[in-house]
């Protein structure tokens, strides 16, 4: 029993020290038509510690309240870069199915995506401590028109966390 | 004795699992089916040939009938109208998304092969992440077979060959890296999952809305390959398991039907292993890893022991913390490299016959293959529990009469992997006293002398696994 509690205790400590505060993102819209939409968030007073995460953490792009009034038809790319640089390679997709739609029969859940942004962020930071959030609506290749969002996409609780790594 | 005791485990497991559906034996006893790459078959293959003519005889029966192809796309998703058994029940954004989809995959395969009268008929995958696989397969793009879907429901570009998907929609570098099922299982439905849906739908097609995508043929090959890479994703080793600590998802119960159209019932203990219980393998895919539900009372719960390696009795003194012990392996290495391996079973450190001549004071934490400057920190990956005495192992001052020698066992198998790769001789394994504000920096000092009798490195097995 005592072994149980000073290892919960333990635990909990650890767990407590070792999960720093996410900084919360103000909210993001993606507009209906857009083909592409970008949101500048200035971390200079989070630059120090998000550059100096270890190896044995992440640096995580949680997008969580992701909805949408019908399917946009497209996914979008995300891309995490300096302020006014251009952007490389892409840090995951937004993809709504299933979820996160308002229209669809079922009852009606907003979708939550996690980024792992660690070496982007860091690649951009290196740059400039105001970095730029570009979502690109992507869909298939071969069309003679650029994918535009069908609907607009709201993204109710955006925020950037640090934590343990979850890959191996 | 052990046929008797099998053959009646059987029988308790059955009972307790007794409302979903299987005759175990009579699966392991089929024949194996193997899903094929599309990729590498023609209009002619019989899989696609069989696909095409089974989804005509299914389109040509009523929706209300639960083999027609509007019904069995309307347990994915539908917008006709009327509540019928098992429509509209697909798991998006759960924990069962990829059980659900497995499934529903393995009774849609079973009503194929039925209606196509091929009794060797396996579903295809899509396997898209192959840039050779980015445009829909040529056989579902001919008029007149039942693969075939006009323009208007699959979308623009995709039968004329001019619609791809992008690599970004079909990458698996986001899920496949992640450890924990829930990282993994989120990652791998949004992409390549959710965006290969996407895809379509940016052309109008059917796929890209859950509620019609099940209508198109291909939708099927595309959840083949999102549970190939589950699979994929299991056999990667290195700490995934699926959430066999989850009740629900191991018991929630969803509804399907069988080929003669008969309501059956699945949960996730059910599809846990895809060849042994479902009697599929899918083309090219390493060995599938075999994870087992409980099905007894946890009150049934019992371990096997073997002993690699027995160890003298370890002495901690009043005082100050011992030296490290150093457990040689040398001989032992290949074994332990094994069973390290092997993801059905644990190493363990036994600490048995733990006796201390009054109260300690203190607890111990335990250190397995920390390096002479590694800091001896429960953050640390080389700590692996507590050696604490409380009333059971303590002789003198307790007031409980005769005290029993207290017992610990404490996982070893990351510790035993990191010190194999290190090409470490010896795993030290060091006990560092606290007191019960351990965070502090202070030395604490042991005020009994505790014996450990019995020190062993052993391998442990659930007996029950293979019920």
């Amino acid at each position: 029993m005592l072994q149980h509690l000073f290892v919960a205790a333990g635990i909990l400590s650890s767990m407590l020290a070792a999960t720093p505060p996410a900084i919360r993102l103000p909210r993001i819209t993606i507009l209906k038509g857009s083909s592409a939409s970008t949101v500048d968030v200035n971390l200079t007073s989070e630059r120090r510690r998000l550059l100096a995460v270890d190896r044995a953490h992440d640096v995580i792009l949680d997008l969580d309240g992701i909805e949408a009034e019908r399917s946009p038809a497209v996914f979008f790319e995300v891309y995490i870069h300096a302020k006014n640089a251009a952007r490389k390679r892409s840090a995951g997709n937004v993809a709504l199915f299933g979820q996160g739609i308002r229209g669809e029969t079922r009852a009606f859940r907003p979708a939550h995506m996690q980024l792992v942004i660690t070496d982007d962020l860091r690649e951009a930071l290196r740059r400039s401590p105001v970095i730029a959030i570009t979502f690109v609506a992507q869909g298939a290749s071969g069309l003679p028109s650029p994918p535009r969002s069908a609907s607009a996409v709201v993204i109710g609780r955006p925020s950037i966390v640090i934590a343990p790594s979850t890959r191996q | 004795m052990a046929q008797t005791r099998r053959r009646f485990l059987k029988v308790i497991g059955g009972a307790i699992a007794a409302s979903t559906l299987f005759d175990v034996d009579k699966l392991l006893a089929g024949p194996t089916f193997i899903r094929k790459d599309v990729g590498g078959l023609t209009a002619g293959s019989s899989d696609l040939v069989s696909y095409g003519n089974a989804i005509n005889a299914m389109k040509a029966l009523p929706s209300t009938n639960p083999l027609s192809w509007a019904y069995q796309a309307a347990i994915h998703g539908t917008t006709l109208p009327g509540a019928h058994p098992a429509w509209n029940t697909c798991e998006h954004g759960t924990l069962e998304f990829l059980s659900w989809h497995r499934m529903y995959l393995y009774w849609f395969e079973r009503i194929i092969r039925k209606k196509s009268g091929d009794p060797n008929f396996a579903l295809p995958f899509w396997n898209y992440e192959s840039s050779s696989e980015r445009y829909l397969p040529p056989p579902f793009r001919t008029p007149g077979t039942g693969l075939y879907v006009p323009d208007a429901n699959r979308g623009t570009g995709w039968n004329s060959g001019t619609s791809s998907l992008p690599g970004t929609a079909v990458s698996t570098s986001g899920c496949l890296p992640q450890v924990p099922f829930t990282s993994f299982s989120n990652n791998l439905e949004g992409t390549p999952h959710a965006a290969v849906h996407n895809t379509f739908g940016s052309t109008g097609g059917w796929m890209g809305s859950i509620d019609t995508a099940a209508q198109d043929p291909i939708f099927f090959l595309h959840h083949c390959n999102i549970d190939r890479i589950w699979n994929a994703w299991l056999a990667q080793g290195g700490g995934r398991t699926n959430p066999l600590g989850d009740t629900t998802w191991k018991t929630k119960k969803f509804l399907f039907f069988n080929e003669d159209g008969k309501e059956v019932w699945m949960t996730g203990c059910d599809i846990l292993r895809a060849q042994e219980q479902l009697g599929y393998v899918y083309q090219n895919e390493p060995p599938q890893v075999k994870e087992y539900c409980l099905k007894l009372p946890p009150w049934w719960w019992k371990y096997l022991y073997e002993v690699v390696i027995q160890w003298p009795p370890i002495k901690l003194p009043p005082g100050p913390d011992p030296g490290p012990i150093e457990i040689d392996i040398r001989q032992f290495r290949e074994r332990l490299q094994k069973i390290a391996e092997d993801k059905n079973v644990g190493l363990v450190l036994q600490l048995n016959d733990v006796t201390a001549d009054r109260q300690p004071n203190v607890f111990w934490e335990v250190y397995a293959g920390l390096g002479k400057g590694d800091r001896a920190v429960p953050e640390s990956r080389n700590y692996i529990g507590n050696l604490a005495l409380f009333g059971g192992g303590v002789h003198a001052g307790e007031g409980h009469g005769s005290a029993r020698a207290a017992d610990f066992e404490l996982p070893l198998n990351a510790a035993i992997r990191t010190a194999l790769a290190n090409g470490e001789t010896a795993l030290s394994v060091r006990f560092v006293a606290r007191g019960a504000a351990s965070k502090e920096p202070r030395q604490y000092r042991n005020n009994a002398a505790v014996t450990i009798g019995k020190v062993a490195i052993a391998v442990r097995r659930p007996e029950q696994a293979k019920i």
